[in-house]
């Protein structure tokens, strides 16, 4: 603006030089009016020149009011801006403070899983943990189940004359109590709008920002995990309820596994000293048993010899009376006689198999275990039994497998345990039926399957029917004699020769009577 | 020497010579331990460190203590150790090394060189006068150094030190620095801290543990020292300007009360400032004031807010200034680190480095969060992987704003990252 007065003032001055020289050339009265004219039109000018002047004044106003709007927008801008990111921020804290969480609860769940004692449960929480998810103290209170009383199980960033001091005072505030009761957690996050409980909790614990949360095991609290900082600038937030309920959740688990761990170790203990017990209960009663076998063996063997010399001499009397050697006997003498004679016979078998079986019992009689042939074997055999079953009209099929020729076994003996079971086949089985003998080889052992097409054996029978003195009760055992004996004697003779037998039987359709002996005696036993 | 070279037995020499070279070098020896006994966690960090400096009778020791640790029983471990080894540092609010930040730790930083000159100096009473306090502990150091140094005081090379992080006026404890030191002589320092408790923080020197005090060591010899200092935060919104001020305290800025600018820009969030010492708020965006050539504006935390709504900080913003909202993010305050890191690696002149001390600010910690382990990490990438890094986070820290050729005014601080690098 000055610029331009200082061009307006020179022009006037020249104007005005100009109008003195224009006065010399034109005469005054010409000069006056010149002059006059020049000063008309500096005046109109300026007048001008002023009204432009206020006119960029206005504008260049605008302009400053419009930038001054647009900077304080831009402030409410920059305002929206910094919530935005004090939000981003606090989710941002709180978000690592989760994820931090979340990690260090992995680790800490996987200490507290590793014991099973209730004491170790809580030491497995470890101060650097409580630090890693933010807070400075930490505190376990327990509900005794006995003493009905509170109890602090850990602590952390606690001082020995604080722990004492809240020991002390933890039953006389009715507050840990009431907390259990409502069994809701509780988040404190600055003194300031705490309540009247909440602060004096606060006080106690010298905590300013904390949270409580309750133990539950198995839907009844037990306890209370409390967590919390003194210094309000890492203070705790909602967020981290969440986290510490999974800590008492695990701890809660921890509790609960150890219980059952120690219950379970405890019945496992007592279920062991029961079966311990039992053992030897029964070690003690086999042995009376085998005692008592041994006895009625030794009683057996004894009475049985002692009986023979006389029914020796019964038999030899009977048959010299019979053959009327001592003179003719009536036929009534003659038949009474004969039937002594018999059953004098039969009294000896018995005598004979009951010796034998106490014999092999008491490992009197050893097994002369050697390579026979099972041809020979065989034949004889069936030489005996064969008229027996033509009797009956019974077809006996015998098969022989994996090009047998020899076993090993006691001839005599391995005889009388076939001789005994095809004698049981052609008792038990109908006229016209079938035996089948087949002879194979098992592993390292020589099967043999007897198997008839007799009445069969009722299953209740089954397993007893190899014991001495038992006979199966049916019709024809009714009708014939039998010792009892002769089961029991093949068990025996086939246990000798370190082999097994057992039997299957349907009623009605017949029996099968399997024994196996091993293929190769690993020791020859000669007697 | 000279005899023996002109004697011929050049061979000699060459080993005297090295073995001297060898004598003369830097040791550095770092030792940490977060053991929960205190006096163990002294002893164990200072027998870690002594190992590490495979030699015995360090020359100067550091250290830094979480104020987890029962002090005096720390400083026993530590002393049980090194013995008389002249010793120096400042409690924590987390502590970092090489391989990472930590909390509730105890580090010993032990140095050995026949290069090393230094001397000792510690002040009290910041909550008085910390002018005065400045001056006790230039004054002690500077007289100590001229002690065992008489005729090399241009040889005082850097003044490290640790001045209480929650009392006093801290710039004003610097001026009286400057005024026995000189106004430019590089001054680097953190503020003590207490984990964020802000009740107490301590420092030690020798056998003394202060409180609300200021230790220092003024460093010097023929080692080369490397300093660097950012931020990272960017002004945002309008500027404004403090109108009524005294001392650290902000009474009122554009004539309205102080917090009414974090009212204005946070809305009902704002209660937090006014209700806790240090809250997020005050922590996260500062208060910056522009110092006229400098790149980066100058930061204050507001410590608490009193119920006239004033703001209390940690060091002045005097009457007059224009100040403004600051916002920084991650990736401007590692940046941040990154730039502090190749200054102090620039002043070094390429002497080869053999530690790094540096001093994050809590600021730094809260904003970084999960990733405040970075930080170590950009500094490994500018000095190497294996040159020791040791620091804790701080209430405050020291250092010239712009550290071309360690020239430059230092100020107090807030939300920096501030290092010093020891060469060769």
């Amino acid at each position: 603006m000055s610029t331009k007065a200082t061009i307006l003032f020179i022009t006037a001055v020249l104007c005005t030089v100009a109008s003195i020289f224009l006065n010399q050339i034109l005469g005054p009265y010409a000069g006056e009016l010149m002059r006059i004219i020049i000063l008309i039109a500096f005046f109109i000018t300026s007048v001008w020149m002023i009204e432009i002047e206020e006119r960029k004044r206005k504008v260049s106003e605008v302009a400053f009011e419009k930038l001054r709007q647009a900077y304080n927008e831009l402030d409410e801008q920059a305002k929206m801006i910094v919530r935005t990111d004090l939000q981003l921020n606090k989710t941002q804290q709180e978000l690592d403070k989760k994820i931090n969480g979340l990690y260090t609860l992995h680790e800490l769940g996987r200490n507290i899983n590793m014991t099973f004692d209730v004491e170790e449960v809580f030491k497995s929480v470890k101060e650097n943990f409580i630090h890693r998810l933010g807070f400075e103290k930490f505190l376990i209170i327990i509900l005794d189940e006995e003493t009905k009383k509170l109890e602090c199980k850990r602590y952390i960033g606690f001082s020995e004359e604080d722990i004492s001091k809240i020991k002390e005072k933890i039953e006389e505030i009715p507050h840990f109590k009431n907390i259990m009761k409502e069994g809701k957690p509780i988040l404190v996050e600055r003194p300031e709008v705490a309540t009247q409980m909440e602060k004096e909790i606060g006080e106690l614990l010298k905590l300013r920002s904390f949270i409580i949360v309750p133990i539950y095991l198995k839907e009844i609290i037990v306890g209370l995990i409390i967590i919390g900082n003194e210094s309000l600038f890492s203070r705790v937030t909602e967020g981290d309820i969440e986290i510490i309920s999974i800590l008492a959740n695990q701890i809660a688990q921890g509790i609960e596994n150890s219980r059952l761990y120690e219950q379970l170790w405890h019945s496992h203990q007592e279920l062991e000293l029961r079966v311990k017990e039992r053992t030897k209960e029964l070690a003690r009663a086999n042995e009376e048993l085998k005692r008592l076998n041994q006895i009625k063996s030794e009683f057996v063997a004894a009475v049985a010899h002692e009986l023979r010399t006389p029914l020796t001499s019964i038999k030899g009397y009977a048959s010299i009376l019979s053959m009327g050697k001592l003179g003719e006997l009536t036929p009534e003498q003659k038949e009474r006689v004969e039937r002594i004679d018999r059953h004098s016979t039969e009294l000896a078998k018995l005598i004979n198999d009951l010796l034998d079986i106490s014999r092999i019992e008491s490992g009197k009689i050893g097994m002369e275990i050697k390579e026979i042939s099972l041809t020979q074997l065989l034949k004889d055999i069936l030489d005996l039994i064969n008229p027996q079953a033509e009797e009956k009209n019974i077809e006996i099929n015998l098969k022989i497998k994996d090009n047998l020729q020899t076993i090993f076994a006691d001839y005599d003996h391995i005889r009388r345990v076939f001789i005994n079971i095809l004698g049981n086949a052609i008792k038990f089985t109908p006229p016209k039926g079938r035996i089948d003998i087949s002879i194979y080889k098992e592993d390292s052992f020589i099967r043999t399957d007897i198997s008839d097409t007799g009445i069969g054996i009722a299953p209740e029978d089954l397993p007893k029917i190899f014991t001495e003195f038992f006979r199966a009760d049916n019709p024809i055992n009714r009708e014939k004699k039998g010792t009892g004996l002769g089961l029991s004697l093949c068990k025996k003779i086939v246990e000798a020769h370190k082999g097994k037998i057992w039997v299957d039987s349907t009623l009605g359709k017949g029996t099968t009577f399997s024994f196996i002996i091993p293929a190769k005696p690993e020791l020859t036993v000669v007697k | 020497m000279s005899v023996v070279a002109q004697n011929g037995r050049n061979l000699l020499t060459v080993i005297f010579y090295y073995s001297i070279i060898k004598k003369m070098a830097l040791k550095v020896g770092i030792g940490q331990s977060n053991n929960f006994n205190s006096f163990l966690a002294g002893k164990e960090a200072a027998r870690f460190a002594l190992r590490d400096l495979k030699e015995d009778n360090p020359h100067l020791a550091f250290t830094f203590i979480s104020t987890y640790y029962r002090q005096e029983e720390a400083i026993e471990g530590i002393k049980s150790v090194i013995g008389e080894t002249p010793l120096i540092g400042s409690s924590t609010a987390g502590e970092f090394t090489s391989l990472g930040s930590t909390r509730h730790s105890l580090i010993v930083v032990l140095l050995k060189s026949k290069e090393l000159q230094f001397s000792l100096g510690w002040g009290d009473g910041m909550n008085k006068d910390s002018r005065e306090t400045g001056h006790q502990a230039a004054l002690t150091a500077n007289r100590n150094f001229l002690k065992i140094a008489p005729q090399e005081e241009l040889n005082r090379k850097v003044f490290i030190i640790f001045p209480d992080g929650l009392s006093g006026n801290c710039a004003d404890l610097l001026r009286g620095i400057q005024e026995i030191l000189g106004r430019s002589f590089p001054i680097i320092g953190g503020s003590s801290g207490d984990d964020f408790l802000f009740q107490k923080t301590y420092q030690y020197c020798h056998k003394l543990i202060l409180s609300g005090g200021v230790v220092g060591v003024l460093l010097g010899g023929k080692l080369s020292f490397g300093i660097g200092s950012r931020h990272g935060w960017k002004p945002l919104g309008k500027p404004r300007t403090v109108t009524k001020a005294l001392g650290n305290i902000i009474y009122e800025i554009d004539h309205q009360p102080a917090v009414k600018i974090y009212e204005d820009y946070f809305g009902p969030e704002v209660i937090e400032l006014k209700t806790e010492p240090l809250a997020n708020i005050g922590i996260l965006y500062p208060l910056g004031m522009a110092i006229p050539g400098e790149e980066e504006y100058l930061l204050r935390n507001p410590l608490t807010v009193t119920e006239e709504g004033a703001l209390v900080c940690g060091a002045e913003i005097p009457e007059g200034e224009e100040v403004r909202l600051m916002i920084g993010n991650k990736d401007t305050v590692l940046e941040a680190v990154s730039q502090a890191g190749l200054t102090a690696l620039k002043n070094l002149y390429g002497a080869k480095v053999k530690i790094v001390i540096a001093f994050s600010s809590i600021s730094r910690n809260k904003l970084l969060g999960r990733y405040k382990d970075n930080e170590i990490e950009v500094l490994k990438k500018i000095f190497g992987e294996n040159v020791p890094i040791v620091g804790f986070y701080s209430y405050g820290e020291q250092a010239p704003l712009t550290s071309e050729i360690n020239i430059g005014q230092t100020y107090f601080q807030n939300a920096s990252f501030t290092l010093l690098a020891i060469g060769e």
